[in-house]
């Protein structure tokens, strides 16, 4: 008995060094990694369960798959996840542009109720109880954990998240004719023509630092006011901010709402707005007439929009 | 020797021929880049003209623009610029300096275009 106990002791403290010692060494030494640790800890939730990582879905371009996504007890959110990845040139975060920058969205979804539903203070409090967060903090930061250097090290992580490794890409900055088929330079050109795409979408990531209304605001069934609710201006009723097109095949479903399901279904849309919503109120007037798109163009707009994939995602 | 010397004459006729001593006109055709500083960190951008009448501006490995351009003598005009109101057009000079261009704002209504072209001074890409 005395020798089992001898033993038991042994391997309990063997145990506690192996355990210590692989915490350690895994402690982030930079603010990236440190922030990608954060972003797939539940510790952030008040459930323990949901981290920014369960609908920020790495696997698809770190948006999610769900019009709506769930938050802490399934509470469902109000607006489509949009992909976290390629921030780096935006100018407001969110739908409805309500934060400036990638430090002050970082904590909104932490203390949202709907999402992670932690105050940031606790979330703060949480990160200080850690010894693991502790030496991490003041690895980097000099400074035990705080709301700023929380902030700071989410957004270091997402603003690692550029892709710029997309058969577009290729075709462009390599001048590789054959990157891409003849279909994605036809609707790279289209996109850049007659389809219009281009004046709201242009620049590095395919966004742009406006905010317009494409019609899916109507004050009834469709009653999201956008922008306007954070101006209080009614002239923003309905706008939604211009996101960035890249890897735009993998985050599905789209727009602020999540109505449509496909790539194909947005082309439809934009071809012809009041065949799916009739009665928009403010509805910008790039999309006054209809595009009269062939079914080819559509393929072809289809096929540039997917070459915007990054062949790290494509390839997970 | 009345062979030889028509023989001569013809070498030299050729000679002068050869594109080597041929003036050669500077063509905005190629790349060329600008290289500077953002924020403390090194920036690149390469503008790619293409022959059939579009550029290309990258920087970080993106494209940041795609628009027409046409040359006519020492002057460009510029249009499809996002930034601008459909169907604007911007004409700038072009001063040639060796391996290196400078364009000089000459009429155009669109300030972005403006801001980003105004003055620009670009490297050729040496490949």
């Amino acid at each position: 008995m005395k020798y089992l106990l001898i033993i038991v002791l042994i391997c309990g403290m063997l145990g506690a060094h192996f355990l210590y010692r692989n915490r350690t060494s895994a402690v982030p030494e930079d603010e990236i990694s440190l922030g990608k640790t954060l972003f797939f800890d539940p510790l952030l939730s008040s459930s323990k369960k949901i981290s920014c990582a369960s609908c920020h879905k790495p696997a698809f371009a770190f948006a999610d798959t769900s019009a709506l996504s769930l938050g802490v007890f399934n509470r469902k959110g109000v607006r489509n996840t949009p992909s976290a990845m390629n921030v780096n040139n935006a100018a407001f975060f969110f739908w409805d542009g309500r934060a400036a920058s990638l430090e002050e969205q970082a904590l909104i979804p932490i203390a949202n109720p709907d999402e992670m539903n932690l105050p940031v203070d606790s979330a703060v409090h949480r990160l200080q109880q850690s010894g693991f967060y502790q030496a991490a903090f003041r690895n980097i930061y000099k400074e035990q954990p705080s709301a700023k250097t929380l902030s700071r090290a989410l957004a270091a992580f997402q603003q690692s998240l550029e892709t710029s490794d997309t058969p577009f890409d290729d075709w462009k900055m390599n001048d590789n004719q054959q990157a891409v088929s003849e279909s994605v330079k036809r609707g790279f050109a289209l996109f850049n023509g007659s389809a219009n795409c281009v004046r709201c979408h242009f620049g590095p990531d395919f966004s742009n630092l406006e905010f317009r209304n494409i019609g899916l605001f109507n004050g009834k069934d469709l009653n999201d006011s956008g922008r306007a609710g954070i101006t209080k201006k009614t002239t923003d009723l309905g706008k939604f901010k211009i996101g960035p097109l890249r890897n735009i095949a993998l985050t599905a479903p789209y727009m602020h709402n999540g109505m449509f399901k496909t790539l194909r279904e947005v082309i439809d849309y934009y071809d012809d707005p009041d065949k799916i919503v009739p009665d928009p109120i403010n509805r910008d007037s790039l999309l006054a007439k209809p595009l009269n798109l062939s079914e080819r163009d559509k393929q072809d707009l289809e096929n540039f929009l997917k070459s915007l994939t990054s062949r790290s995602l494509t390839n997970l | 020797m009345k062979k030889l010397l028509y023989g001569i004459l013809m070498l030299l006729a050729a000679a002068c021929n050869t594109p080597s001593n041929q003036e050669t006109e500077p063509t905005i055709l190629g790349e060329w880049d600008i290289h500077d500083t953002y924020e403390g960190k090194p920036w690149t951008l390469l503008a790619r003209f293409k022959p059939d009448g579009t550029v290309d501006a990258m920087a970080n490995g993106k494209l940041v623009i795609s628009q027409k351009f046409a040359v006519s003598g020492d002057t460009i005009y510029f249009s499809g610029d996002p930034n601008c109101a459909p169907n604007s057009v911007g004409s700038y000079k072009l001063t040639y300096f060796g391996d290196s261009l400078k364009i000089n704002l000459i009429d155009d209504t669109c300030s972005v275009r403006i801001m980003n072209t105004d003055k620009v001074r670009f490297g050729r890409v040496k490949k």
